[in-house]
């Protein structure tokens, strides 16, 4: 089925904003706080910007090949071993961020909502989930993130418009927060590390050819880090950076301040709602992206059979951390340390290669 | 694909007996208002003021005849180191489980106050089921007492009561209204110190009246003379991190409230300025949120700020002409005076007895600082004390009610 | 006296009772039919006579049984084709339909009037016919008739050329066909001498007149609805859609018995594709027989699985047209009153004429209560419970109590309250269909009192739920589809489960995996969920409805091959130099 559906614009961008938007429900503002102070909204335009360059990165790279996923351009560039190598260090990638996502969205949940709920159930429900979403199809869950996007957009905003009266602008200051060192490098680092880039890399088929991927991905990176931005904003302004760092969970603690008038408080669990649903895709666009990186290296047909052993995989990856501070910190090792091999210095190898073979070998096939 | 759905529903089906974590409504026991009182030791007492369904069903249906009357609300009390722990220990003595979710007002004893607030703050905090938005009161009496013997005859529940309370205080501005999340969030912060309302059982008679006329509402709470032995909101304690360090009036939170521009409506009384021995009653509303300068360059900081009012007439006894132009001026250069007095008084009391800045003026001071390094260095509750206060107070009076010209008596 | 006696006796004492053969539907059916064609043994009747012999009995029952299929096909060659002889002919007709057991047929002998005379003979079906047709038939060719040529082969086609009044007239010379057009109401004429016959259309059977609509009611709008002739039906489409390019292809379903089915498209409107697409599925279905478009609904349809209906199953041919225009393709059957439109999507199957036939204001407002009646039916009782049980933070403090307060008598857990009201409902609803309308108002309070007051006031259940399962059926009746209905109603027991269980996060996974089902759904190669599921042009008419002057494109999911249905402003008196009107728009 890969290859033979296309899906315009709108779709793909807003399949790759919700599976970006997901961070921000979780512990990733907070860390973010904790590390610029007030001004973690700078550190979410630098990422911003840090994330369309590496957008440009992807670009160039399947730029000469039309047609071809990374997956293919790897193992064209690399070789059969290397690129198999790579391959498997991608979709290892997917792999340890569905499993580690599960995790935390099922903690969060267990947290805010279903506090008698053993966490195997809720574990399992989202891996059954992601099956089906990645058994159904890419087509079926680009148009799903697209039919309920508007409802998602007009939760955030009522969320973020019920706390209005709440802010205090003189929050915001002193400006630069921890310190430009810490807020532009440090914070741009951490919110800048996405995965989706890699992911729109690998269906890219879908799209209509690599100049689409780029205008999809960057509009993709916009919409999501101005998320980020405005959360983070709202966030120190409600809260005032010193407590604020204080929640696991920011944006769940934001829903349980709206307080207008005597009807309308305590709301936050419709908010369960919006944000259930992004982390089903998430999860589901996750596991499908690591799929497909197998079957595109091995070369099979079709990528559902992997979808089974892949996916008990993740819930055995999800089950390893002891106990939700710890999950925290791996995620955080993951992003920090880890996610920036295979998103960014990963590609740039195969983009080096690449270009060195064509300057090299022009009679070379390939 | 479908089959698959259809059996995973099924199956889900047969799991419904005792599905994790639902609750009946009839499982549950609401408890709408929290106490904490000093307790022996280093324990605290706990008081949780439950909801009783059937009668407040009852009550509202209108249905059931007469028999004895039942209580709407149970009064449960015990001893416990943190108030979570109370809350878990009176699960021993209920039948049903007790649940914080319509917790509405955290009431909270003067001494207990006085000791500091940070352990308990904490826990509540922390707990899923608490409500950022629930309404802190510092109780003068001990809390217990307050919440046995407060009985609205107007609501069906003191939830209710206390929620409407917050509406009430924009009416008098007589003492702040503080949620939970702002309260922590102050214990905390470095430039704005948390307030939160006094709340008594009314202690005097008709013994006493205000001391000056013009400190309308100059009593703590409990203290204001009423016919009805009930509870009066009126006046706050003021902080300094989560440790009460004093009380102010009513009348002084008047200003308080305008200095933060939380002030909606209050009254007040002054002087006539003409003539001898005859007040006027004014009615005040706030135009817009005061403007406040700090600097910081120098070693005491400088602040400045405007507050504007607008005030209008309400009670000339007197009968002089205030709405002519000239009269009307001076009774605005009276009015402005008082405040203008007062608030320079309050912010020197603050400055000197409490150490603490609880009008947020270092949020402002915060603006002058690059990063937050420098903020923490410069220790701003340090240096309040020392700050140069500097209160301008922009008044007009913009109504005069129904009246356009008051014609003098025959005397 | 003595009767009596005699009647006591008679019960004191033991009677056997008379043995009566009763009626035993035997296992060797096999063996009966054998016996009947000519030349095999007749075995015995007996069950279990003589098994060796039962056993070959069904085996080459078996054998025989293709053989012995098929309406027309009588087995013997000689009676395939029409013979010149008149008398073989009528022997032949006896025997396919088995006269003079079988009284509805009747053959009637009569003499063409021509000179010299010619015999002849009628076929016909009775009460299928038309007897004024009839008779006029019979005038004609027995009194009116001229000289015709004695030549035996051109005698037939000389016949119809000349002497047959009838509207609609074939020559025939195979018995399966005219056996075929007897059995819908034509009347077959033999001639002495001919090796052809003459086959006349004289349909005319009772029906039911055209009348309002039952089940799809408006309030304005034509209010006529199509009934079960196939021609009737046809005819109301034509009258509204006057015009050349309207096909109507017929294709015939059924191996027992034939029906017609008609397929009907704007030529120059609808993709031919489509169309192709449509005649293809309909023409392959092989089944015995199919009485009613819901039938060949789910014959024809994508997913048989998925609890969405894939088509529009309407009584109104002003809904009919309109889909037309807009380039879909329609779905006669005869002997049914409603008709399949394809392809369907899920938008288009909550709307209805009435706010077509409004002003745009009242169509949107219209449209709007629709949507919210939609999600309340779909999500109400899952999201009631998901509150009441999980999240009673939720709800507003003073509401929470009263609902305590009132469920502190009631014995059950909520689940139950609640599927027991939902059940009842159900129940209400179904025996609703089925009273005889005498008694039917009697039952109704009836039912009322019983399910509404006296439940509560037994306090089994309370008085939120009964007002919320009303609530609830009340806003299922809204969803104009019948099927989308009933597909709405089984998903909110899925949602209420899923919201017993495990809250809101249940039902955040019962919307996950509906909306993944649904959004995967196709019909007619039309993804159901257009034109939101992948986004196309609207055409100004899915949830608001525009000013109907703004609607000026069709909907492009279709994929229409004439994109515009009206100019930049079809309101030709708008235009200031008054260039006149008329202009676009066909009458």
């Amino acid at each position: 089925m890969d290859g033979k559906i296309k899906f315009g614009m709108a779709e793909a961008v807003v399949l790759l904003t919700m599976s970006n938007m997901a961070r921000i429900f979780l512990s990733f503002p907070r860390a973010l706080l904790e590390m610029s102070g007030p001004a973690a909204w700078l550190s979410s335009i630098t990422g911003m910007g840090l994330a369309v360059l590496q957008a440009y990165l992807f670009y160039h790279i399947l730029k000469p090949s039309p047609g071809q996923n990374i997956v293919d351009i790897a193992n064209k560039s690399l070789g059969n071993i290397a690129g198999t190598i790579f391959n498997i260090i991608f979709a290892s990638f997917f792999l340890a961020v569905a499993a580690l996502f599960t995790r935390t969205f099922s903690e969060a949940l267990i947290i805010t909502a279903l506090p008698s709920t053993p966490i195997s159930v809720l574990l399992t429900g989202f891996i059954m989930l992601a099956v089906l979403g990645s058994y159904i199809g890419l087509e079926a869950m680009a148009r799903s993130a697209r039919l309920t996007y508007p409802f998602v957009l007009s939760g955030i905003a009522l969320l973020l418009l019920g706390v209005s009266p709440k802010w205090d602008l003189q929050q915001l200051f002193p400006i630069l927060g921890n310190g430009p060192v810490n807020v532009f490098a440090m914070g741009g680092l951490i919110s800048g590390a996405v995965t989706e880039i890699l992911l729109a890399a690998v269906i890219v088929k879908s799209f209509h050819g690599p100049e689409m991927f780029l205008k999809i991905t960057s509009r993709a990176m916009l919409m999501g880090f101005t998320y980020l931005t405005v959360l983070s904003i709202v966030l120190v302004i409600t809260h005032g950076w010193n407590t604020a760092q204080e929640n696991t969970l920011p944006f769940y603690n934001l829903a349980r301040l709206i307080y207008l008038g005597r009807f309308f408080q305590r709301t936050e669990s419709i908010f369960i709602i919006i944000w259930g649903f992004i982390g089903m895709i998430k999860v589901a666009l996750t596991l499908y992206a690591a799929a497909q990186t197998l079957a595109g290296t091995f070369r099979l047909t079709d990528y559902r059979p992997l979808l089974w052993p892949l996916a008990l995989i993740a819930y055995a990856g999800s089950i390893i951390p002891h106990d939700m501070p710890s999950a925290l910190r791996l995620e955080s090792m993951l992003i920090r340390e880890v996610a920036w091999l295979p998103t960014v210095a990963l590609p740039l190898v195969i983009l080096l290669v690449s270009r060195i073979r064509k300057r090299s070998g022009p009679n070379e096939s390939g | 694909m479908k089959a698959v759905k259809v059996l995973a529903m099924l199956l889900l089906m047969i799991s419904l007996q005792g599905c994790w974590g639902s609750r009946e409504t009839d499982e549950l026991a609401y408890v709408l208002a929290l106490g904490l009182d000093r307790g022996p030791g280093q324990n605290i007492q706990g008081t949780f003021q439950i909801a009783n369904p059937k009668v407040i069903a009852g009550q509202a249906g209108g249905g059931g005849g007469g028999g004895e009357k039942e209580e709407p609300l149970i009064t449960v009390s015990t001893i416990a180191p943190l108030p979570i722990s109370a809350f878990n220990l009176i699960n021993v003595e209920r039948s049903r489980q007790i649940s914080l979710l319509h917790a509405n007002a955290y009431i909270i004893s003067e001494d207990l106050a006085r000791e500091g607030l940070g352990n308990y703050l904490n826990s509540l905090n922390r707990f899923r089921e608490t409500r950022g938005t629930a309404f802190i009161y510092i109780s003068r009496c001990k809390a217990i007492d307050f919440m046995e013997r407060n009985r609205p005859d107007l609501e069906t529940t003191p939830a209710k009561q206390y929620e409407l309370v917050s509406r009430t205080f924009r009416l008098h501005a007589l003492a702040p209204v503080v949620q939970f999340h702002k309260f922590y969030t102050g214990t905390k912060s470095r430039d704005r110190q948390p307030v939160a309302p006094l709340v008594n059982i009314t202690q005097e008679d008709f013994a006493g009246g205000p001391s000056r006329p013009e400190a309308l509402g100059d009593f703590l709470a409990g203290d204001m003379p009423s016919n009805k032995g009930e509870s009066q909101f009126l006046g706050a304690a003021v902080f300094r991190m989560d440790k009460m360090v004093g009380t102010l009036t009513g009348n002084e939170t008047r200003y308080l409230n305008m200095l933060t521009g939380e002030m909606h409506f209050s009254f007040m009384i002054i002087p006539d300025p003409i003539k001898e021995g005859a007040v006027v009653g004014v009615s005040l509303k706030q135009a817009r949120k005061p403007v406040i300068k700090v600097s910081t360059d120098r070693e005491r900081p400088r602040i400045s700020a405007e507050v504007f009012i607008e005030p209008e007439l309400v009670g000339v006894p007197s009968g002089t002409n205030y709405e002519d132009e000239k009269q009307m001026g001076a009774l605005e250069a009276a009015i402005a005076g008082i405040i203008g007095d007062s608030c320079r008084q309050l912010v020197a009391r603050t400055q000197e007895e409490f150490r603490s800045d609880i009008f947020g003026f270092g949020s402002h001071a915060r603006k002058n600082f690059l990063t937050v390094q420098q903020w923490r260095d410069y220790d701003w509750l340090d240096k309040y004390p020392q700050a140069e206060v500097d209160i301008n107070v922009n008044l007009k009076i913009r109504r005069t009610g129904l009246m356009h010209k008051t014609v003098s008596t025959v005397n | 006296m003595k009767n009596l006696i005699k009647q006591v006796l008679r019960v004191l004492t033991y009677q056997e009772p008379p043995s009566r053969e009763g009626f035993i539907l035997k296992e060797n059916y096999f063996d009966k039919k054998m016996a009947d064609s000519p030349g095999k043994q007749p075995q015995s009747q007996e069950q279990g006579g003589q098994d060796g012999s039962a056993v070959q009995g069904r085996r080459r029952a078996r054998s025989l049984r293709r053989a012995v299929v098929g309406p027309g096909n009588a087995g013997d060659s000689d009676t395939g084709k029409v013979s010149t002889i008149l008398d073989r002919n009528r022997a032949a007709i006896e025997k396919i339909y088995g006269l003079p057991v079988n009284r509805d047929i009747v053959i009637r002998d009569y003499t063409i009037g021509t000179e010299p005379p010619v015999k002849s003979f009628l076929v016909y079906i009775d009460g299928m016919v038309s007897r004024a047709d009839l008779n006029f038939l019979m005038q004609s060719l027995m009194l009116e008739a001229g000289e015709i040529s004695r030549d035996p082969s051109a005698s037939a086609s000389a016949v119809l050329q000349r002497l047959l009044p009838g509207s609609q007239a074939r020559v025939l010379d195979s018995f399966k066909d005219i056996v075929e057009s007897v059995n819908y109401g034509d009347t077959a004429i033999f001639i002495q001498g001919s090796p052809k016959a003459l086959v006349v259309e004289t349909k005319g059977w009772e029906h039911r007149p055209v009348e309002k609509p039952r089940n799809e009611q408006t309030i304005s709008g034509p209010q006529e609805s199509f009934i079960e002739n196939l021609r009737a039906n046809t005819a109301l489409l034509r009258k509204i859609i006057r015009s050349e390019k309207l096909y109507t292809e017929m294709i015939g379903v059924g191996k027992r018995f034939r029906s017609d089915v008609a397929v009907m498209y704007m030529v120059d409107l609808a993709d031919p594709e489509l169309v192709k697409e449509v005649k293809r599925r309909v023409s392959s279905i092989e089944v015995d027989f199919i009485t009613d478009t819901g039938m060949l609904e789910q014959y024809i349809e994508d997913s048989p699985y998925s609890l969405n209906p894939q088509t529009h199953y309407t009584e109104r041919p002003d809904r009919v047209a309109s889909y037309l225009a807009e380039g879909k393709v329609a779905i006669i059957l005869s002997g049914s009153p409603y008709a399949l439109v394809v392809p369907a999507t899920m938008y288009s199957q909550l709307h209805t004429g009435e706010e077509t036939y409004l002003r745009w204001q009242y169509g949107t407002f219209l449209r709007y209560t629709r949507t919210f009646s939609f999600y309340l039916a779909l999500l109400l009782p899952g999201l009631y419970l998901a509150a009441v049980l999980y999240h009673q933070e939720m709800i507003p403090t003073d509401l929470l109590l009263a609902i305590a307060g009132n469920r502190e008598q009631v014995p059950f857990p909520t689940v139950v309250e609640m599927l027991m009201m939902e059940f009842s409902f159900e129940l209400v609803r179904e025996a609703g269909l089925r009273i005889p309308s005498i008694i039917g108002s009697t039952i109704g309070i009836v039912g009322a009192l019983i399910l509404g007051q006296a439940a509560v006031q037994a306090n089994l259940v309370s008085p939120v739920v009964v007002i919320l399962v009303a609530v609830t059926g009340l806003a299922s009746f809204s969803i104009p589809s019948y099927s989308l209905a009933f597909a709405v109603r089984t998903y909110r027991f899925f949602y209420l489960i899923m919201g017993a269980v495990l809250g809101f996060y249940g039902i955040t996974i019962a919307l996950f995996i509906q909306i993944m089902l649904t959004t995967s759904l196709k019909s007619f190669g039309v993804p159901y969920l257009s034109p939101t599921g992948p986004r196309t042009y609207p055409g100004g008419d899915v949830v608001n409805r525009l000013p109907i002057f703004m609607q000026r494109r069709r909907p492009d999911y279709i994929n229409p091959q004439d994109n515009i249905r009206a100019p930049e402003e079809p309101r030709g008196w708008v235009k200031s130099d008054g260039e006149g009107g008329g202009d676009g728009r066909q009458n």
